[in-house]
């Protein structure tokens, strides 16, 4: 179990590693942050200077040796822009994003879970039919439609909701519904499947068999026993709500970090947009690692093999 | 006893009178008196860097600089350099040196007055800074000297014309003790200015809280509180000014349909913001084999483009065709020069005459904000048989290309004459050899630049900026397709909103007032 868990934990770090050399790559390929930054009178030797004063004109892998060092004691250095601790940038964003994650994921879980037993239950019925369109409406909508469409109804034709911001829990409406959206549909299709699974097993056919109340089957035993894969996608994918709010934040005008790493990026803050990426993607390898060493922990076979 | 009764009587008059007065002092004082909340919609974010108006960059920046700094001299809605800190000044004979006389009744947020110290410190600390204007700064701006309590000089390392400009937008004054206290970083954070409204809260990128200063030197503002929230997208914007939750907003020109479907929204454009020119980047490499070499293929590629239908159906009107490379409130501008005539014939005989009858294969160059104008400018320009190929690189990529000159063929570049500058030095200083912004500027033209620099006497400067314009155009270096507008808008409870002409971004809140 230990070489095991060495084993995953070595494969997180490279995947970290080659991580932080594609996103540091690829932020200094996208362009030039002194040209956004200088004034239409700059000479071109007013421009090398800054480029100087920012550490730019440093070689490539000097760059990235500087911030790969600093970023394992947790300093991802000063944003180009701001002139302030990155990390500080990106904790003053995190809580708006953790609230709306959260309430997205409990909006989904809310409404995916009951809506994929009932389906489940109804199987081949009308229920079931509804259900599965929502579950395919909310994966065929994309966020940016849905969103403006709430906006439009709810905030500018009834103004019955803020059409943006952050502050009030009218605000947190939409924005929830929006991004929560398409992870309830993933909820209902997974709980759904997962329920139908279990529904077919021979105890529950025993459990009925005997007499047990129809409810007490499905949603006490049946339930019990799909929840498993439902919690491990449901884990997944509040990581990815964490990572995926960008177009929710952006269209909702959400102070949140997917907010912050797409005008880092139009701003060409490379120490900004690094950090966002490195942290992201930090969180979602080791989510995964968790799930891994939890399975091989249940299941023997998979440490085995 | 009938003395008395008259003393009485006076004393009543005379009691009513000043009654009378005491009221009717107290109505117009409450009438001056701002009032009312509004809320101001910026379209960039990760733009503003604090509030500190020395490093600031940006829309939001430009309104904290206008709003909550003030600088020595203001310009307003009309166009014009109002007093600021400073009652007067003066510029002595040959740019040694700018003097000052200060305003005494100025004062900081926190009360304290406003001094030849302050001044000094904010005309020498941008240079020391990380920020946007420091290199030119350095540049220009020499020692600074306190002469009296009420009068500063600034030298001048060389002749700054644009000096009018940088310190009605740039080089706020901030208060020394203040801002040696508590640091520059915390500054940003925590400023305390002498504009007319002062901050209530700033969260960067999200909003600027502020609140109207009573009484202000300058000007005290009509709206009492001012929201000013930072919202990048565009269609948000204009949700909320639907939906009532903001009273001004920049709109994108896409949105433009939208908006004049609603009654109650009103567009009003901030004007001739700056050029778009269509450039022939291979002017600057004459070693390389190119149709462009020759005046009558780029007079082909000028009349073959549909500027009027550009504006209209492309860019809503957020722009109008061009011919000049002056801004009309430029020194030297002349109404009677129109855009260049779209003629496709024209431009299909001028090719032919060139030895082009079959056209050829180019490459137009943007940035993405211009993408669908270029677009159609490149299909305007395939109808003569010029078959340029669009190329958008990223923003930063694109503005690295210009100043390292590795573009060929076309581009639609920005400028020559940008932003509010009405002196031609600073207007055109693309013109210039060593701006980073040129591309290609011919030997006369830009000797003639620099012979601009340290003239003041309009009547010179018009004959100059008129023989530039002139050369300019004739040798076709680059074609003048639009002058670009941006479009703001306001809501039904805006009664009044003006831009400072010719700048992109908005800024003197004060002016604006509400129903």
């Amino acid at each position: 179990m230990k070489k095991y868990i060495f084993n995953r934990l070595l494969q997180a770090l490279v995947c970290l590693l080659l991580i932080t050399i594609i996103v540091f790559g690829l932020t200094h390929l996208s362009g030039d942050p002194v040209m956004l930054m200088v004034t239409p009178e700059a000479t071109p030797d007013e421009i090398e200077a800054m480029r100087v004063s920012l550490g730019l004109k440093e070689p490539l892998y000097v760059q990235y040796w500087r911030f790969i060092s600093k970023a394992v004691i947790g300093d991802f250095g000063k944003s180009l822009r701001w002139n302030i601790a990155c990390l500080d940038i990106f904790m003053d964003r995190f809580p708006a994003t953790i609230l709306l994650g959260s309430a997205a994921m409990f909006f989904s879980a809310i409404l995916g879970i009951p809506i994929g037993i009932i389906s489940a239950v109804k199987n081949g019925k009308l229920f079931d039919s509804i259900g599965k369109f929502f579950a395919l409406l909310g994966q065929a909508m994309p966020a940016f439609w849905l969103g403006i469409m709430l906006m439009m109804f709810f905030a500018v034709r009834l103004r019955v909701l803020p059409t943006s911001g952050m502050g009030t829990w009218q605000q947190l409406v939409m924005p929830t519904v929006t991004l929560g959206w398409v992870f309830m549909s993933s909820l209902t299709r997974m709980t759904r499947s997962a329920m139908l699974d279990v529904l077919d097993s021979e105890y529950i056919k025993m459990a009925r068999t005997v007499g047990v109340p129809a409810n007490m089957v499905v949603w006490k035993q049946a339930l019990k026993n799909a929840l498993i894969p439902i919690i491990t996608i449901g884990a997944l994918n509040f990581i990815i709500l964490l990572n995926g709010t960008v177009i929710t934040e952006m269209v909702f005008n959400w102070p949140g970090v997917g907010r912050l790493v797409v005008e880092a990026i139009f701003a060409r803050d490379y120490p900004v947009v690094q950090m966002c990426v490195l942290i992201a993607s930090s969180l979602f390898v080791f989510t995964n690692l968790f799930v891994d060493i939890l399975y091989a922990y249940i299941d023997p076979r998979i440490r085995y093999s | 006893m009938t003395a008395n009764i008259k003393q009485l009587g006076l004393c009543c008059i005379t009691l009513t009178v000043l009654l009378i007065g005491l009221t009717l002092l107290t109505v117009t004082t409450a009438q001056a008196a701002p009032k009312g909340k509004a809320v101001y919609l910026v379209p960039t974010s990760f733009e503003m860097t604090g509030g500190d108006p020395h490093t600031t960059t940006g829309a939001s920046g430009t309104s904290i600089i206008a709003n909550i700094h003030n600088g020595l001299i203001s310009k307003y809605v009309d166009g014009k350099y109002h007093p600021g800190i400073a009652k007067s000044w003066k510029i002595a004979a040959g740019w040694k040196y700018m003097e000052f006389k200060l305003n005494l009744k100025a004062k900081f947020h926190d009360g304290t007055n406003v001094t030849a110290e302050d001044v000094k410190f904010s005309l020498e600390r941008p240079p020391t800074l990380k920020g946007y204007f420091a290199p030119v700064f350095k540049k220009y701006i020499g020692k600074v000297e306190i002469v009296s309590p009420d009068t500063v000089r600034m030298h001048f390392k060389r002749p700054m014309v644009s000096i009018f400009s940088n310190l009605a937008r740039y080089i706020a004054i901030v208060p020394k003790h203040y801002v040696e206290k508590i640091g520059d970083v915390e500054y940003a954070q925590k400023p305390i200015g002498a504009g007319p409204y002062k901050v209530l809260s700033i969260k960067q990128d999200v909003h600027v809280k502020m609140e109207a200063v009573n009484n202000h030197f300058r000007k005290t503002p009509n709206v009492k509180y001012m929201n000013e929230i930072h919202v990048s997208e565009s269609a948000t914007r204009f949700a909320m000014l639907k939906a009532g939750e903001a009273d001004v907003s920049w709109a994108d020109p896409p949105t433009l349909m939208s908006i004049r479907k609603d009654p109650t929204l009103t567009i009003i454009m901030s004007k001739f913001t700056y050029l778009r020119t269509l450039a022939f980047y291979d002017l600057a490499h004459p070693d390389v084999k190119s149709p462009f070499h020759d005046l009558r293929v780029r007079q082909a590629a000028a009349h073959a483009i549909d500027t009027k239908g550009i504006t209209k159906y492309v860019m809503h009107d957020g722009a109008e065709p061009y011919g000049d490379i002056i801004p009309p409130y430029g020194i030297g501008y002349d109404p009677s020069i129109k855009p260049i005539e779209f003629d496709r014939k024209k431009a299909k005989q001028l090719l032919k005459e060139a030895g082009y009858p079959n056209g050829f294969d180019t490459v137009i160059y943007s940035d993405m904000p211009m993408k669908d104008s270029t677009e159609a400018i490149a299909a305007s320009l395939k109808k003569v048989g010029i078959r340029a190929k669009v190329d958008i690189p990223e923003h930063g990529q694109w503005a690295r290309m210009i100043q390292e000159k590795k573009m060929k063929g076309l581009g639609s570049h920005p400028g020559p004459w940008w932003s509010g500058y009405n002196h031609p030095a600073p207007a055109l200083a693309q013109l210039n050899k060593t701006s980073s912004w040129t591309y290609y500027s011919p030997p006369e033209i830009a000797e003639w630049m620099e012979t601009l620099g340290d003239k003041t006497d309009e009547t010179e400067l018009r004959v100059i900026a008129r023989e530039i314009s002139k050369k300019y155009r004739e040798q076709l270096i680059r074609v003048p397709l639009f002058a670009i507008h941006i479009p703001y808008v306001y809501g039904p409870r805006v009664k009044y909103w003006q831009n400072v002409p010719g700048h992109i971004f908005s800024s003197q809140y004060e002016f604006l007032e509400l129903k």
